[in-house]
């Protein structure tokens, strides 16, 4: 397979020369993998791993050095308010793109719990104790699942397990919870269903609780508030930069909405209250593409 | 019967390709035949209309297993927005090879057709094709975790690529 | 015990935080803030050279010295009958209702940690980095009977090493964990000035 690449490394080091076993998208497809006859030993740890959360909180100390590095870093190689804001939004983007995929996911196993399967940042003492403990990891090579409605599918491959028996020995402890699911949690189609998820279940994930307010704005229809009493995220950090940092959460908001395609441009608002001085809005602002869609699609 | 398989970015780029061959050999036509297996990216790309156009209907799946594309989502009824939206069941056809297709929630199509076997045209077992589909999605979420992954680059892990053809031995016939 | 003036000093004797509250606004508006860097530097001194002039007998006899400072509750808290504010304001990255619930240790072992004159009472907490944080009280310390005074000082001691601990605590929060300060050099945070009132203000 090596010999016919058709575009070469223009590196004499034969260790990039190393076939490569996965897709090639220079080839296309593939109607059966190498890997298994090689003697390379991939690392398959992420694959191994199961999706399901069993970690439950990270030191807000270290999570805030570490942003505090991150604001630092960027801060010293932009060179106008706007491009550090610019790098925050991106970067927040990347995260809120993957949170996406990983958080509607998770809602799929186990609906009834989903908001609270864990917490990424969280200050409270409480914590709600994690209830899917029992379905989280079974080995699917060992291919006698104990759920029901698995065992019709069960049945039918077990010619091709005996046979599969071979990979099986070296993709043991390989979790997986996908067959479990009967049902996937539906996509989001329309724009208040999305934003109920980020203000429920993404705002869970990241502080341990649910966002302040939801609001939509009664002048113009495609606007949108996200309202946090007390950001975590920037309690720290120096009011005459603050408001820039929480460009960050403005863009885990955006990659999550931009991906779903609900295109949007999300922007952070400080608006003390009586009670709150930290008091944030994150103002979404839609595309009028999607409100059109929105129209054409689910006017009735 | 055989099956190409493909994961198709939101630029309609292909970020993974696989074609799935059967290991028993009862019969010859286990393959696609050669020249339209060179057709076969062509085939999907030309559903991937359809499959715009389901991505934002509220029950893309009809109850009879197959989906005409004239049906409006705003025509249905209320109780069937509960359905899963994720698997799309087939959506299109050619020439007697069906297609089938899932959409993520971040866009991502997943999209496989399968190729018709000698003994008639027997149909897709939807469930054991949306599980496929399911566990795809799981294994596309952890590809999706890797640091040093960026959404929408094709996806050139080995272990991906083997997870992939195990789960369509297991599922896939 | 009302605190008039909180001085926060690094390492190498600078200044980098001072701060009047009260009435002591107006009685030391003369001090220019030259004189706040002497003041500041001279302590650092009579720090340093406490430590040197410590009986040897003391520096001998170390480990049979108890260090420990119990912990005294509620000191710059706010008070518990308004009890629907406490919900407010949580205390940055520090969990449950105050910055910390046990006795610690003083890392203070042989430089100065009071001063009481009959005008007012300073109180040194250093840690363990040689940042030092000073508070001056206007409280006098009664000294008619003996054996009163010394369980008194002990208590206001206690208080006093207690109080500068929790705005060591308010330092490393609002000061450490923020982007654009850089160590050893003074504090300009308005985060950390409100934390800071508001803990002076729940001591008196």
């Amino acid at each position: 397979m090596s010999t016919d690449n058709i575009i070469y490394p223009s590196t004499s080091d034969d260790s990039f020369k190393r076939p490569n076993h996965g897709y090639d998208y220079t080839k296309g497809a593939k109607s059966h993998t190498t890997i298994e006859s090689s003697s390379i030993n991939y690392p398959t740890k992420i694959y191994n791993d199961s999706l399901v959360a069993n970690r439950k909180e990270v030191s807000l100390s270290s999570m805030a050095f570490l942003f505090q590095q991150m604001i630092i870093h960027f801060h010293k190689d932009s060179k106008t308010v706007h491009e550090f804001e610019e790098k925050l939004l991106t970067n927040g983007f990347q995260i809120g793109s993957k949170l996406l995929e990983l958080l509607n996911f998770r809602s799929s196993i186990n609906p009834t719990n989903s908001s609270r399967t864990s917490t990424f940042l969280s200050s409270n003492t409480n914590l709600p104790t994690p209830k899917m403990q029992s379905q989280t990891s079974y080995d699917t090579t060992s291919g006698n699942s104990s759920i029901p409605s698995n065992n019709a599918v069960i049945s039918k491959t077990t010619t091709q397990n005996t046979i599969s028996n071979q990979e099986a020995a070296s993709t043991s402890h390989y979790s997986s919870i996908a067959n479990t699911i009967n049902k996937m949690k539906r996509r989001d189609l329309k724009i208040l269903d999305i934003l109920q998820f980020i203000h429920g279940t993404l705002w869970s994930y990241l502080f341990n609780h649910v966002s302040d307010d939801l609001v939509k704005s009664s002048e113009r229809n495609n606007e949108y508030m996200i309202i946090d009493n007390n950001p975590v995220l920037t309690q720290f950090i120096n009011n005459n930069i603050k408001n820039s940092c929480n460009y960050f959460m403005c863009g885990i908001i955006n990659g999550f909405l931009n991906n779903a395609a609900f295109i949007c441009k999300v922007t952070p608002h400080r608006m003390p209250t009586e009670n709150s001085d930290e008091r944030i809005v994150y103002l979404i602002k839609f595309d009028s593409q999607v409100l059109e869609r929105e129209n054409l699609r689910f006017s009735s | 019967m055989p099956q190409y398989f493909a994961i198709i970015g939101k630029t309609d780029n292909p970020v993974y390709e696989a074609q799935f061959i059967s290991t028993q050999k009862k019969d010859g036509t286990q393959e696609f035949p050669s020249d339209l297996k060179e057709l076969n990216p062509f085939i999907l790309h030309a559903s991937l209309d359809i499959v715009e156009d389901l991505q934002w209907q509220m029950s893309p799946i009809s109850s009879e297993g197959n989906v005409s594309v004239s049906r409006g989502g705003f025509l249905r009824s209320k109780n069937a927005s509960t359905a899963d939206n994720c698997y799309l069941g087939k959506i299109d056809h050619f020439y007697g090879l069906a297609i089938t297709a899932y959409i993520t929630y971040s866009g991502m199509k997943f999209v496989m057709i399968h190729g018709t076997s000698t003994n008639t045209n027997e149909a897709i077992d939807d469930n054991n094709c949306r599980i496929f589909y399911q566990e795809v999605h799981e294994l596309y979420i952890k590809t999706l975790m890797n640091p040093f992954y960026n959404a929408s680059e094709p996806i050139t892990s080995p272990i991906f690529d083997l997870r992939v053809r195990q789960l369509a031995k297991k599922y896939l016939k | 015990m009302a605190i008039e003036t909180l001085l926060i000093v690094n390492k190498s004797g600078g200044l980098i935080y001072h701060r009047n509250f009260g009435e002591a606004c107006e009685k030391r508006k003369k001090l220019t803030s030259n004189d706040y860097l002497i003041i500041a530097s001279t302590l650092h001194s009579i720090l340093a050279i406490s430590g040197q002039i410590t009986p040897r007998a003391l520096k001998l006899n170390q480990d049979d010295i108890d260090y420990t400072i119990p912990y005294v509750p509620g000191v710059g808290m706010p008070s518990s009958d308004s009890s629907n504010n406490s919900k407010m304001s949580k205390l940055g990255s520090f969990k449950g209702d105050d910055y910390f619930k046990e006795s610690f240790t003083s890392w203070n072992k042989s430089g100065l940690r009071q001063l009481s004159t009959d005008q007012f009472t300073m109180f040194v907490y250093q840690t363990l980095t040689g940042l030092k944080f000073i508070a001056i009280s206007s409280s006098v310390l009664p000294k008619n009977n003996e054996m009163e005074t010394s369980k008194n000082l002990n208590l206001a001691n206690q208080i006093g090493d207690n109080f500068l601990r929790k705005i060591y605590c308010i330092y490393s929060d609002y000061v450490m964990k923020d982007p654009l300060y850089s160590l050893e050099m003074p504090i300009k945070s308005e985060n950390f000035d409100k934390k800071v009132q508001e803990m002076v203000y729940n001591v008196q």
